[in-house]
């Protein structure tokens, strides 16, 4: 299994250092879920971070929850008379729903 | 596989044994080498023999060299460690897009961007500033405009801020300058048009606005003195959404966002645009090192979301090992092209690049230590 999933909040400065970036994969989603390297550097960052274990279908679940919510929002949100393409010039694109990195 | 260099070698026995005798140059059989390590090598004589100690470090090792450290008893060499991303401190702007960022990695500045607003507002922009320090932010005092898709550019404490939109549906724009000393905000010139979503460039007394917004994407280039703006040279390709870097007479233009295209880079001498090579990442509304130069500047993220980091080099855009953390578009951009500050920014769900930083590090030379764990 090449990646680890896990939920830990960003904490800011020193969450992820340069060293762990060289270490491990690893990758932020909605939800707070973080995609990890599974090796010996990235298992002791998540010891480290006190990370919830999740596996790949959990974390998903929550990251799909997560831009619903986000593309429910954007759907919504419309001005009379405005084009498509204005709207994304206003909103930015329309969030999609998108597949975790997989091992 | 050939002929390998090794600065030792030359003095591979036919039993596999190293001998020391003749160590300073020479060539390794390719019959010694498999997969690019020595191979069939039984023994090595003493270190002291192949590899003279040193007291302490040599001054200035060049990459690949290998010495005794007598005075700590390691044997160590130049390595190279490569370049990274690293998580910054939080900010707590409420903003969700649309933020500005300049400044230094250590000292920058995040500016305006807008907040969800119930209909039909929809959204409205903020005035909110904050500085960072290298490890937290702090708000700061507000500009007086509120903005949001604006340009910013020059160190933290003497920015300048010009641009953007200022109100939810219906949206108005403004053509106004703030200038920002690192505590106060006060008026500046206003720009010839009324222009959002533009790339800035440049210092607070020698500013550049490049492209925008203000209908189609217009290839318009003013320029700041302090006090008033000045029409410069026209881009070569019109677009919104550039990022800048460099200086008024040293400037970079590179990234667009669609219909222009989003690969497009262009290099400014104080008088004309001229097309430079392109960048590799075909994504739009990246972030960019905004102290960086004409010869070093960093890009980053974008849209479609991604992490994706490139170096220019003063001729063209490579990409980087290192990639962001969170895949975002739309960061504030601080920082040189050795030094970036990523600063908030937009992903699929908002959270969690919203309020996220990160800092680049440039690959560098460094003395490690040979460990046997």
């Amino acid at each position: 299994m090449a990646h680890l999933y896990c939920v830990a909040e960003n904490t800011g400065k020193g969450f992820i250092t340069a060293d762990d970036s060289r270490n491990f994969y690893r990758s932020g989603h909605a939800g707070n879920v973080w995609v990890i390297g599974n090796n010996v550097y990235g298992q002791a960052w998540i010891t480290r971070k006190e990370a919830t274990i999740k596996t790949l279908a959990e974390a998903q679940a929550i990251v799909d929850a997560e831009v619903q919510t986000s593309i429910d929002a954007w759907e919504a949100n419309n001005v009379e008379g405005e084009t498509a393409e204005q709207k994304v010039l206003r909103l930015g694109e329309k969030p999609v729903i998108y597949s975790l990195p997989q091992e | 596989m050939g002929i390998k260099t090794r600065n030792f070698a030359n003095n591979i026995l036919s039993g596999g044994t190293i001998d020391g005798t003749d160590f300073l140059s020479g060539t390794l059989p390719s019959s010694n080498i498999t997969n690019d390590s020595a191979a069939s090598v039984t023994s090595i004589p003493s270190i002291s023999n192949v590899i003279s100690p040193v007291a302490g470090d040599p001054p200035s090792p060049t990459l690949g060299d290998i010495w005794y450290n007598s005075s700590t008893n390691a044997l160590k060499f130049q390595g190279f460690q490569a370049s990274a991303w690293a998580s910054g401190g939080n900010s707590s702007s409420p903003a969700v897009g649309g933020m500005v960022g300049f400044g230094a990695q250590n000292a920058a500045v995040l500016a305006g961007g807008i907040v969800p607003a119930p209909s039909p507002v929809l959204t409205s922009p903020l005035a909110n500033v904050q500085e960072y320090d290298g490890s937290a932010w702090t708000s700061v005092n507000s500009m007086s405009q509120v903005r949001n898709t604006f340009g910013g550019a020059g160190p933290q404490t003497s920015g300048v801020v010009f641009g953007g939109r200022i109100t939810g549906n219906p949206f108005t724009y403004t053509a106004a300058t703030e200038e920002y000393d690192g505590t106060n905000w006060t008026s500046g010139g206003s720009l010839g048009s009324t222009r959002y979503y533009m790339g800035a460039a440049g210092t607070q007394t020698a500013a550049l606005s490049f492209g925008g917004l203000t209908g189609p994407a217009n290839t318009d280039t003013e320029e700041y003195n302090g006090t008033s703006w000045t029409a410069g040279g026209t881009l070569s390709t019109g677009h919104h959404a550039g990022r800048g870097s460099g200086t008024q007479t040293a400037g970079l233009a590179a990234s667009a966002a669609p219909p222009a295209p989003k690969t497009v880079s262009q290099s400014y001498d104080g008088t004309s645009w001229t097309a430079v090579n392109p960048t590799n990442s075909n994504n739009a509304y990246r972030g960019v090192s905004s102290l960086g130069t004409q010869a070093s500047s960093l890009l980053w993220g974008g849209e479609p979301f991604t992490g994706a980091t490139e170096h220019y080099d003063g001729t063209s855009w490579s990409v980087d090992a290192a990639t962001l953390s969170i895949s975002r578009s739309s960061t504030g951009g601080g920082g040189t092209g050795t030094t970036g500050l990523a600063i908030s920014g937009e992903s699929p769900a908002g959270v969690p690049a919203n309020q996220a930083t990160e800092e680049y590090s440039a690959g560098i030379n460094v003395i490690k230590t040979f460990t046997t764990d």
